[in-house]
């Protein structure tokens, strides 16, 4: 499984991007063209970003081609346990302007539309959970099956859009 | 005048009047017989077509069309490959050709020409528009009729008569046994027999050693009617179809995934919004049980049976109908039909576009009813050695259709909820209801109807395979004594009344309601609306009623609109709820249950789904959710399944305030098992208390065509005494495992019935306190609990595998390598290739079970 690691920040209207950068999989291209603004030093960013990270990444080194027929002729590399999940490290860091009463769901079944909206299926989540500091961590245990993820950010505000990015994996 | 006679075939052994005729009119394609009618004047004979014209068109009733007693018709040409045999009459609105051998059981009528192969034959009459052309030794057992020429070949037989429009021309050695008519010249081959008159309008040629039995007449005053045009049925074979649409969409069969496996239906209404395509070599099995019963297949696009796809029939009663109806109505949809070679299937193929076959194929019906194919506009092909019903078999598809129209139940017209009983969702409790005819007000992507509610755990998305409870999103959690937001997706401008059952006593309260006539744009809605301090964390019901005035009730009904039943989840303040594999989806954990000894690696012994959902609080879990049901038992031990939290004490959980159901019934025992230092929830202690097999089956939901119904789900909320910080609490998916259940044999490697002391885990999990650890290193485990190994065997093999998904698990005996190929790419590669191998798309489809 590839090492999926990217970082992506986005406000309402996607003008800017803080820093980062991406190992492995690039992002999707964004519906806006975004310019990443110098990495500035500062306890909050500038825009809310959103980082997922695999806790763990092994990358295949070659594909190797089984033999067996049956599963009886299967031979299970020592020390491999058949799990079929991983783990992935969140974070979400707040801007200024983002900081207030919020609640975050992290969802597997979405679709992006052309004009960049969302369709979600909250039914479809791994984390729901409401926001109140500027940072937020979480370690969330994805099963391999699991194509991508949508994070969305709804403010309790509802005069303030939500703030959504996702993850193909 | 010079030829006031005319030759007319329908009564010939009989005089005929207006009544008679009229009657044959309709009805006259089902007889075999023609005759030469006695002198009459054209002039009445215009108004008797007159009159039985205008009845026929009156009665546009499918029973008196001329549809009535066809087993094929087709606006098209219709064509038939050699040693094709149909049972039943044939009609075209063009031409109709048999390819040699090829044989029809009944009458042919076509609007052009009709012509036999070699050797091929027609049981009862042929009426052609234009030509008749016969092959060598083509045999036709009634009369002839064609609107120019009549050709027939050497050694062919015509047991009736022949009218020709123009020239009648036989070959050599032909044999007639009725009267010969033809407009112009008749000319006859040598060593020809007529049994009876031969006329000429014109000039006869008689060959050597030509025997007619009867008068040989040139220049015959008789007059050659013109066979009767074959009506177009396009218009009626549409409005059949329209009618029969009109019947309801049923259940709707998803086009791409129904037939890629074996596939049974009982009788019902069934409709695609796409094509319905049976794979190769698959079958639709169509379950009557025993009872008389109408299958009707509504399709949007075309319909197609692939190579040696096969339609059977189980328990269907003679008065069963099976009818395919193939609208074509699909945007830029032909409407066709077609069989693969080897295809066979049973009923009424009605088709807007083509029908076509491939070779040794079957069309048959019920019974005795041949069955049969009706195209509103183009062709129908059939390829060689197929069979269009059986010999000796009846024309019924206009009673049949007719019948299967009057009979069809109304659709169901009223939208309900499905929150459970307490909730009043039914018509009885005068629950929330609201009328879809001419309706335009619904929430998200449409509405749909029931006789009444499917309440909880039944849905009438489960039903009916439609979600339409798919127009309000929680897009913030429930809290208590916090604000939250939802979104509502609304059909066009409108007023919501909704209520959330806070303090979760089963009724919605009046101060539980969080919209009051509310209004709504189309499209998206923000709706905000607070939880209050004294609601209860728990899962509960939301109620959500859309309308054109808004003021409902949470019961009652309404003209318009929609009601939206959805089951939610309310946590104290600042709770956040962390999910696997998600919140509404399962897991799989499938176990061989042969430990300590391998088994056939079918890994459907015993298959539980199950979601676990975990509750925090400031990074502490103060409680846990297990859901889950039995999804299969491939085995005949006695097994247990339990949870157990590794690490996590049986002390630390708050048992007094655990909640546990069964199939949605409270228990009244608690799930913790005594007597242990650990937390482990036992779901029970014995799957086989729970569920039953199939009528001559021997396990539960693994065998072929031993599908059922879940019949064991369970749910258990497990609150903590002490809250467990995060980095204490185990990693999902815990620890679930299997156990034996006290008092049956398990295996020879115990002698006696091991009973609680028999565990199979996931791999290099942990027994629990209760596990004889003496077990280990029988048979072939090769467990190393001093290198942390357990549960597996000399191959690393393990008695258990856990999936992310609800997983499609192998039919019995079949190994799970051959329903999914990439399982050992997926262990070859330590998991870095294939990670997905469990997932439905990486299935081999014949050897998963299908339910």
């Amino acid at each position: 499984m590839n090492k999926v690691y990217i970082f992506v920040c986005l406000s309402v209207l996607l003008t800017a991007c803080g820093g980062g950068g991406s190992e492995g999989t690039a992002p999707e291209p964004l519906s806006s063209v975004v310019k990443p603004l110098p990495v500035t030093v500062q306890s909050q960013p500038s825009v809310t970003e959103f980082t997922l990270e695999e806790s763990n990444p092994e990358k295949a080194e070659g594909i190797i081609q089984s033999t067996a027929k049956t599963s009886h002729e299967i031979l299970v590399p020592d020390g491999f346990a058949l799990s079929s999940e991983r783990l992935f490290n969140l974070r979400i860091s707040r801007s200024e302007e983002d900081n207030q009463a919020a609640y975050l769901s992290l969802c597997s079944d979405y679709q992006q539309h052309n004009d960049g909206s969302y369709s979600i299926n909250y039914d479809s989540c791994l984390l729901r959970t409401s926001l109140s500091d500027a940072n937020y961590e979480a370690v969330i245990t994805v099963t391999n099956d699991t194509a991508g993820l949508v994070a969305a950010i709804w403010f309790m505000d509802e005069s303030k859009k939500p703030l959504i990015m996702d993850w193909r994996f | 005048m010079k030829k006031i006679y005319v030759y007319f075939r329908r009564d010939y052994w009989k005089c005929f009047d207006v009544d008679a005729l009229s009657y044959d009119l309709i009805d006259y394609r089902s007889e075999y017989f023609c005759c030469l009618v006695k002198k009459i004047n054209r002039p009445i004979l215009i108004i008797l077509f007159s009159i039985g014209f205008s009845l026929q068109v009156s009665a546009q009733s499918l029973a008196d069309s001329n549809l009535n007693n066809q087993s094929l018709y087709a606006s098209g040409y219709i064509t038939a490959g050699a040693r094709t045999t149909v049972g039943g009459n044939v009609q075209s609105a063009t031409a109709v050709t048999l390819a040699a051998n090829a044989i029809f059981a009944g009458n042919v009528e076509a609007g052009a020409a009709t012509t036999l192969g070699a050797d091929a034959g027609v049981v009862g009459y042929i009426e052609a528009g234009s030509t008749v052309t016969l092959g060598v030794a083509a045999i036709v057992n009634g009369f002839i009729q064609t609107g120019t020429t009549a050709t027939v070949g050497a050694s062919a037989i015509i047991d009736g008569s022949i009218v020709a429009g123009t020239t009648a021309t036989f070959d050599t050695l032909v044999e007639v046994t009725g009267d010969v008519l033809a407009g112009t010249t008749v000319t006859v081959g040598a060593g020809s027999i007529f049994h009876g008159n031969v006329d000429a309008g014109t000039t006869t040629t008689i060959g050597a050693g030509v025997q007619i039995d009867g008068i040989l007449t040139a220049n015959s005053l008789l007059v050659p009617p013109v066979p009767l045009l074959v009506t177009n049925q396009e218009v009626l074979i549409t409005s059949m179809q329209t009618a029969l649409k009109d019947l309801g969409t049923g259940t709707e069969l998803v086009s791409i995934t129904f037939g890629v496996n074996n596939e049974t239906l009982e009788a019902g209404i069934y409709s695609t919004i796409d094509y319905l395509t049976i794979t190769g070599g698959k079958t639709l099995t169509l379950d009557g049980k025993g009872v008389d019963g109408t299958w009707i297949f509504n399709i949007a696009n075309y319909l197609s049976f692939a190579i040696d796809a096969k339609v059977i029939l189980l328990d269907v009663t003679d008065n069963s109908t099976i009818i395919w109806n193939v609208l074509g109505d699909k945007p830029g949809a032909a409407g066709y039909t077609q069989l693969g070679a080897g295809a066979e299937t049973t009923g009424f193929i009605l088709a807007k576009g083509f029908v076509q076959t491939g070779a040794n194929t079957v069309i048959e019906g019920i019974a005795n009813d041949c069955g049969g194919a009706y195209s509103a506009t183009n062709f129908i092909e059939f390829g060689a050695d197929s069979v269009i019903g059986q010999t000796g078999c009846t024309n019924g598809m206009a009673a049949s259709i007719t019948q299967a129209i009057a009979d069809a139940p109304p659709e169901a017209t009223i939208d309900f909820g499905d929150a459970p009983a307490s909730y009043a969702s039914l018509l009885d409790d005068n629950g929330p209801r609201h009328s879809t005819e001419d309706n335009t007000i619904f929430m998200g992507s449409g509405v749909d109807a029931e006789f009444d509610s499917y309440q909880f755990p039944l849905s009438d998305d489960v039903t009916d395979s439609n979600d339409d409870e798919d127009g309000v999103a929680f897009v913030t959690g429930l809290e208590v004594g916090s604000s939250a937001l939802l979104e509502l997706i609304a059909s066009a401008p409108a007023f919501v009344d909704a209520w959330i059952d806070f303090d979760g006593n089963g009724v919605f309260g009046i101060d539980e309601q969080i919209a009051d006539t509310q209004a709504v744009i189309q499209g998206n809605n923000t709706l905000a609306y607070d939880v209050p301090e004294w609601a209860e964390a728990g899962s509960t019901w939301a109620r959500f009623r859309l309308s054109s005035t808004g003021g409902l009730e949470s019961t009652g009904s309404f003209s318009d609109g929609e009601v939206e039943d959805h089951q939610v989840d309310i946590t104290e303040l600042n709770v956040s709820i962390s999910y696997y594999p998600s919140a509404s989806e399962w897991a799989t954990i499938a176990f061989e249950d042969n430990w300590p000894s391998i088994g056939d690696y079918d890994f459907n012994d015993l298959v539980m789904n199950y979601r676990i959902s975990e509750y925090r609080l400031n990074d502490e879990v103060i409680r846990i959710k297990l859901e889950g049901q039995i999804a299969a038992v491939g085995a005949l031990h006695h097994n247990g399944f339990a949870f157990r939290l590794p690490g996590i004490l049986r002390s630390t959980v708050d048992e007094d305030a655990i909640r546990y159901t069964i199939n949605d019934i409270p228990q009244n025992t608690s799930p913790l098992e005594l007597a242990r230092n650990e937390a482990i929830a036992i779901v029970t202690n014995d799957v086989w208390d729970f569920i039953s097999t199939g009528i001559n089956c021997n396990y539960y939901r693994t065998e072929p065509g031993c599908g059922s119904d879940i019949q064991m789900s369970f749910s258990m909320t497990l609150p903590m005494t002490n809250a467990i910080p995060s980095l204490q609490m185990p990693e999902f998916p815990y620890d679930p495992f299997l156990f034996a259940s006290d008092g049956y044999d398990h295996s020879l490697a115990f002698g006696l019935p091991p009973g609680r002391a028999y565990e199979i885990h996931l791999p290099d999990k942990t027994p629990t306190e209760a596990f004889r650890t003496d077990f280990f290193g029988r048979q072939d485990d090769r467990s190393e609990p001093q290198n942390g190994r357990y549960f597996v065997s000399e191959n690393g093999m393990p008695w258990a595998i856990n999936v992310g998904v609800e997983m499609q698990y192998s039919l019995e005996y079949m190994d799970v390598i051959y329903a999914y190929p990439l399982f050992s790419s997926f262990i070859a590669n330590e998991g870095l290739v294939d990670a997905d191998w469990y997932i439905l798309e990486n299935a081999n489809t014949n050897n998963i079970f299908s339910n």
